[in-house]
């Protein structure tokens, strides 16, 4: 299975450093949409910057970018960090 | 290493050591400890065999040249060794290396020294890797388990196999307690998350114990209550909280409960811990090592800012700290 990874892009970037194997691009994208809302859940932003700023911009093996989504649009508009 | 003497009943009835087990009542206070002389290197080069195959897999066996009047002077100045006759003994008997004993534990050092000492004759202490598995959901609760320096996670686990911690028991806490009151299922799994030492004593005995014993029974309820109020904050925390401020707050809580600051703790296991998929603790883990929080590599985890860790987590942390919670419940051991 060819193995993804599922890096993170604001004014820095956010490297995921293991991937994950899955067996098709729409495999990916489900993948991708669940890391997104994971991360987005009861969260306002990520390393101090609003979620609106980040990307997360999806490679293959080679380094090419498969994809990319905004994280905004997976926030579920519930911003309780828990503070 | 620490040294401590042997015992003269014990060399007479000496109870064959398992791999990974040390018997539970080496005292490392005792009125027996008669015999003159001093542990110096040569007296641990020629320790009986049975000693060293009684060490953790854990905590591998100290070199052999490693100087006696070094441990001696370790153990006269940290446990203040109220023997007299301790600079005179003759034949030291090693111990696994921090096995100060069951004290360690929260709960049994807050129990009275006379119902410790009922216990002590049946607690064992053990060693078990990381991942075991100790009880399964529907488990007849046969051992009790009071994690000395290893933790314990209680998992809930769905129809599909999945599973997702509901708490952490690590030194304030035990596993199987509520067996004492009568014999009990186990509601969660239950795994070393952290490999470890832990005290353990056989269901069936603890529970002839708490039977005569008021206060064995109070620490029972008095846990009960404290475990069921973390687990509802626990409940809580998984729907409210973003992903990395649960994670904050698990690794802060594994540090507290295990005394140490670096965990052997992989991105799979994390995110299984906390219901999340790894790439998502992978993406997590990262930002916090670009903010020099942890050092992140495969399989460890070092905490490096406490301060930036707490600012990090969610509110649940601080309150079910165990020095909070049961105070704010009212219940004092």
């Amino acid at each position: 299975m060819p193995m993804y990874y599922f890096h993170l892009y604001d004014d820095e970037k956010i490297v995921d450093s293991d991937g994950t194997d899955l067996v098709d691009v729409g495999a990916a994208r489900e993948h991708a949409a669940g890391v997104a809302r994971e991360l987005t859940a009861n969260s306002f932003g990520f390393l101090d910057q609003s979620w609106s700023g980040w990307t997360m911009r999806v490679h293959d093996d080679g380094g090419l970018e498969v994809f990319s989504l905004a994280m905004a649009d997976f926030r579920d508009g519930n911003g309780n960090s828990g503070k | 290493m620490i040294v401590v003497p042997a015992l003269a009943h014990r060399e007479k009835c000496q109870e064959p050591v398992v791999a990974g087990i040390i018997s539970g009542d080496i005292p490392l206070a005792s009125a027996n400890m008669r015999s003159p002389g001093v542990g110096t290197s040569s007296h641990v080069a020629s320790l009986p065999r049975r000693r060293w195959l009684a060490r953790t897999p854990l905590e591998p066996p100290s070199p052999t040249s490693t100087g006696g009047r070094k441990i001696c002077r370790h153990i006269s100045k940290t446990h203040r060794h109220p023997c007299p006759a301790w600079g005179q003994l003759r034949r030291p008997i090693l111990v696994d290396t921090a096995a100060k004993g069951h004290r360690d534990n929260r709960l049994l050092a807050a129990l009275p020294a006379d119902t410790l000492a009922l216990l002590d004759r049946d607690l064992k202490q053990v060693s078990l890797q990381q991942g075991a598995t100790l009880l399964e959901p529907g488990d007849q609760v046969e051992d009790v388990y009071f994690p000395l320096t290893g933790l314990i996670s209680l998992l809930v686990v769905g129809r599909n196999g999945s599973a997702l911690e509901t708490a952490t028991v690590g030194r304030e806490g035990a596993v199987g307690l509520h067996r004492g009151l009568g014999e009990r299922r186990s509601f969660t799994r239950a795994i070393t998350q952290i490999g470890g030492r832990f005290s353990t004593i056989r269901a069936g005995r603890f529970e002839q114990i708490a039977n005569g014993s008021a206060p064995v029974c109070d620490l029972i309820l008095r846990y009960t209550e404290v475990l069921l109020a973390e687990a509802q904050q626990m409940a809580a925390c998984n729907a409210m909280h973003e992903a990395k401020a649960r994670l904050c707050r698990w690794l802060l809580q594994c540090a507290d409960r295990t005394s140490r600051a670096d965990l052997p703790l992989t991105q799979e296991y994390l995110a299984q811990m906390l219901g999340i998929r790894r790439t998502t603790v992978t993406l997590i883990a990262q930002s916090m090592q670009a903010r020099g929080l942890i050092k992140y590599r495969r399989g460890h985890i070092v905490l490096l800012d406490r301060k930036g860790l707490e600012d990090c987590a969610c509110e649940c942390y601080e309150i079910v700290r165990h020095e909070k919670l049961a105070p704010a419940l009212g219940v004092h051991f």
